[in-house]
């Protein structure tokens, strides 16, 4: 299926950014923030894959987001600013947790639309974005520790950072609450209307 | 017999529950029972209707057992133990995934939210782990304010016992979820929507 221009512009822009700055830690010995890096590039890719499949055209900004969300993870990793900027994690924190708070509003939205088993009132919408951001950022959380307990990470530094973390990520759902309330839920544009397309609009009516 | 029994077990544990969470300033258990309690008092899904064959098994055992669990563990002082800190782990999610049950039904019956068995169970569960995580920083964050010595271990164990035991609350749930006739249940009765 033919894909928009600007999903491929956000493919080469994030596939480009990717390989500098995998390149760049991998020349210098880096090795966890090269990986990082190449894989931040590869679930870039995936918005690309699922619009080319005719399954799910993302949105633009969403894209963007994500862009945004992985770049700045990837680029704080690269410069070691996780460890010397104190704000740098909650920023990434925030964006992240924003970004996946959208994404299940957007799911939510696509089984609202087009399944009959589900109807999700717009007032439901912030109740459920501030669940999940809450469960994700515990995920998240947990395995950020299974990572340092396994293979000695390090990327919980203390209690308090890890609460920091918690509390970030609800304020990142917050925000997408906020967003989603104030602008999204309008659609002003039908770019979230017609996220799905046609052969996934089928599978959803023959699954739910 | 049972019937009378049963009904009398069902508050004897929560108004036992009440006392104990009140007299322990257990602000986390004092919000599951108010919120029980409400339903009760509001007529909400389920809770008139006790009895019934089809809701005893899930009543008793995710509110009926957490509840006296509950209960015995503080009149025997319970406090440490692996074994005993799994099990009221255990207890504790069985009776939040209860009451974020409860509010999604409530919600189904008074508004025009709508999801199917599946769906209400799994969101329940998400919600009953995402409360309990909330509840898990919110008393952490308040220890640390009062100087007490914590590990970020200690906190991250909680966090995924409160995962792992709301997943295993929500898989023995699935089978009553199953068979419970929950669309029956939401119904409004004609009568009442009359007199609404």
């Amino acid at each position: 299926m033919k894909v928009r221009r600007e999903t491929a512009g956000v493919l080469l822009i994030s596939e480009g950014l990717g390989m500098i700055m995998g390149a760049l830690a991998l020349s210098e010995g880096n090795n966890y923030p090269g990986l990082g890096a190449f894989m931040g590039g590869l679930i870039m890719a995936l918005p690309f894959l699922l619009e080319r499949m005719g399954l799910i055209r993302l949105p633009i900004f969403v894209q963007i987001w994500a862009l945004l969300a992985i770049g700045l993870h990837t680029f704080g990793l690269v410069w070691k600013l996780y460890d010397t900027t104190w704000w740098w994690d909650e920023m990434t924190h925030a964006v992240s947790s924003s970004l996946v708070g959208m994404l299940a509003a957007i799911g939510l939205y696509l089984f609202d639309m087009h399944s009959i088993k589900i109807k999700v009132p717009r007032w439901a919408y912030p109740i459920m974005i501030m669940v999940f951001s809450i469960f994700i950022g515990v995920i998240w959380e947990m395995g950020e520790f299974t990572g340092d307990v396994l293979t000695s990470t390090r990327m919980q530094y203390s209690l308090s950072d890890t609460l920091n973390d918690c509390y970030v990520d609800m304020l990142g759902g917050l925000i997408t609450s906020a967003l989603w309330i104030l602008w999204f839920w309008r659609d002003p544009t039908d770019e979230l209307g017609t996220t799905a397309l046609e052969p996934l609009i089928g599978r959803f009516k023959s699954w739910f | 017999m049972w019937r009378d029994g049963f009904r009398a077990w069902f508050y004897i544990s929560i108004s036992a529950a009440l006392l104990v969470s009140i007299s322990a300033i257990d602000i986390y258990w004092l919000m599951i029972e108010i919120g029980m309690v409400t339903a009760i008092l509001g007529r909400y899904p389920l809770y008139d209707q006790v009895e019934q064959p089809d809701l005893q098994r899930p009543l008793t055992l995710f509110m009926v057992f957490p509840f006296s669990i509950y209960v015995l563990m503080h009149l025997i002082g319970y406090r440490d133990g692996l074994f005993l800190t799994l099990f009221s782990t255990l207890t504790t999610m069985m009776v939040t995934l209860l009451l974020c049950l409860f509010v999604i039904l409530i919600l189904e019956k008074q508004t025009e939210f709508h999801m199917n068995y599946r769906f209400i169970l799994g969101f329940a569960t998400v919600a009953a782990i995402s409360l309990a995580s909330l509840f898990t920083f919110l008393s952490t964050s308040y220890d640390l304010i009062n100087g007490e010595d914590l590990s970020n271990a200690d906190m991250m164990w909680t966090l995924i016992s409160v995962l792992f035991f709301g997943i295993v609350s929500g898989v023995l749930f699935k089978r009553d979820m199953r068979r419970m006739d929950y669309i029956e249940i939401l119904m409004i009765d004609q009568q009442e929507e009359d007199q609404g």
